[in-house]
């Protein structure tokens, strides 16, 4: 079956050669020593850099699996208790009213800056870097879903209810499925600081991770590898990326958007 | 014991901006189980609130309805609404869509619910477009969408705001054409809100005018065409001089709408 990855070829030639024209013009720049490659190695060096750490030495698994399973663990709580609060703050006018205000401080607030903090209480363990993906994460989606569910067409809760639908029935059947794209839109930003964050804090207070490995070698001024590392960074979040977008598509068949963007926005 | 009993009924809408809106004023109106009461009237006066009361959406600010003589005090499935422009679930395929009344109301066991959303679709003409999700659909699909999903859940009385509003005229003859023969096989009581004359006369056993807001009842007629009405009424004298006489009213309506 060579259709596919033939058609994924296509595609990829077809959209992403400034991408391709992009890295062609880093490595030219930085072989011909336009740019000094000690500060800017060529492009195929920090790629060869990536290889030998994941399969020749394989250090770099071990920071693979710290990275995204920090970065996960704070998203998926994120996920549950954002989607959660945000449908009890549309229901209940009381929990509204005293979160509110609360978040319209808190959510402002770069979460960066209150890393301090949690590492002070917490160490500089997981926990502390864990909780910071999850404060993060968990404002978008809250107010994502939040602003999902004030959007359902009052029409269509009414529709369930003249066919004699509960509370519960028109909430499962009516509100979620209408306000699953708000929300999904909520988990594609959470998700995009979800890996901001656990690099900047792996910069700042960590023995393991990909953002302590890159740092580790600007100390060291092995640029290959610190660029080896930023290289897998971007190909971690470019392909968590596609896969919420792969998800986008197959859950919401139904919408009635006809865009042809590369970038899914 | 009449069907649907609307005594005294008014309407008053009060927004934080100061004015009160007042859409209905002491609207009585009785109608008998079977009929096809079609109300008409100009834009904003107040004909789908009206539908909004009955169906237990919406509260009386002053007087009372009743339906099956009972007082109606929520909405309730035995009263069915088509809602203005389609008001379907857009994540639910055509067939998921008609079966939604009969999942919530969990009467009919699975074959028996598909068996039924099977003959509704066919009904109204949709067959082969199970599958198919709201996007896919014209507007007039789609309200047939609607009139189904509506009709299946089996609603003694079946309420319907401007259905056939947003479609294109030759569908809305058709469908109108369609609206008759559901009512007269299945002998619902109906109460069709409309602002075309034209379509209030042909489709009715009763036509009510209501005036500009706040909506009142300034008329009702009675329409004594013989069932099935075949459009060739429209050219009829009687329906004629009907039209002018209804237009005459809502003519003088108008000019409060500024």
């Amino acid at each position: 079956m060579n259709s596919l990855p033939s058609s994924i070829l296509k595609i990829f030639i077809k959209r992403g050669y400034p991408i391709v024209i992009l890295i062609l013009a880093w490595e030219f720049v930085s072989r011909t020593r336009l740019v000094d490659p000690f500060y800017c190695p060529p492009f195929s060096i920090a790629v060869s850099a990536l290889f030998e750490g994941l399969f020749v030495s394989g250090e770099i698994w071990v920071h693979i699996e710290m990275s995204l399973g920090r970065a996960m663990a704070g998203l998926f709580s994120a996920i549950i208790l954002g989607v959660t609060t945000g449908l009890l703050m549309a229901r209940f006018a009381p929990i509204n009213s005293f979160l509110d205000p609360l978040i319209s401080v808190i959510f402002p607030t770069p979460k960066l800056a209150l890393f301090p903090i949690l590492i002070f209480w917490f160490g500089i363990g997981q926990i502390s870097k864990i909780l910071l993906i999850f404060i993060s994460c968990f404002f978008p989606i809250l107010i994502n879903t939040y602003a999902g569910v004030n959007n359902v067409d009052k029409y269509l809760i009414w529709n369930a209810l003249t066919k004699g639908a509960s509370d519960t029935q028109v909430l499962y059947k009516v509100i979620i499925p209408a306000a699953t794209p708000f929300i999904f839109t909520g988990i594609r930003v959470a998700s995009s600081f979800a890996f901001i964050l656990i690099v900047a804090s792996e910069m700042i207070a960590s023995n393991e991770g990909l953002g302590f490995f890159i740092m580790s070698a600007e100390r060291t001024f092995n640029s290959d590898r610190m660029f080896a590392g930023i290289i897998l960074i971007a190909a971690l979040g470019f392909g968590f990326d596609r896969l919420l977008l792969y998800i986008q598509k197959k859950l919401f068949i139904w919408r009635d958007t006809e865009k042809e963007s590369v970038s899914g926005l | 014991m009449f069907k649907i009993e609307i005594n005294g009924v008014s309407k008053v809408f009060r927004s934080e901006r100061s004015a009160e809106i007042v859409a209905l004023k002491n609207i009585s109106l009785k109608v008998n189980e079977g009929e096809f009461v079609t109300i008409v009237g100009p834009s904003g006066c107040g004909k789908s609130t009206l539908l909004y009361l009955i169906a237990g959406l919406v509260t009386s600010t002053e007087g009372e309805i009743l339906v099956n003589g009972k007082k109606v005090n929520g909405p309730d499935p035995g009263c069915g609404i088509v809602f203005q422009e389609f008001r379907i679930f857009m994540w639910r395929t055509v067939l998921k869509n008609v079966l939604f009344g009969l999942e919530i109301q969990r009467r009919f066991p699975k074959d028996k619910q598909m068996e039924l959303a099977k003959k509704y679709i066919e009904m109204v003409g949709l067959s082969g477009f199970e599958e198919r999700y709201p996007r896919e659909l014209s507007g007039g699909m789609k309200q047939r969408v609607a009139i189904a999903q509506t009709l299946i859940c089996n609603p003694e009385i079946v309420l319907m705001d401007e259905p056939l509003g947003s479609v294109d005229s030759i569908t809305r003859e058709v469908l109108q054409r369609e609206i008759l023969r559901l009512w007269e096989g299945e002998k619902k009581t109906i109460l069709f809100v409309t602002h075309s004359i034209d379509e209030a006369i042909f489709l009715g056993t009763r036509v009510a005018v209501i005036s500009a807001r706040p909506g009142m009842i300034k008329e009702i007629f009675d329409i004594d065409f013989p069932y099935p009405r075949t459009g060739a009424e429209k050219t009829d004298p009687k329906f004629v001089r009907l039209r002018g006489k209804i237009w005459e009213i809502i003519e003088k309506e108008v000019p409060k709408l500024r």
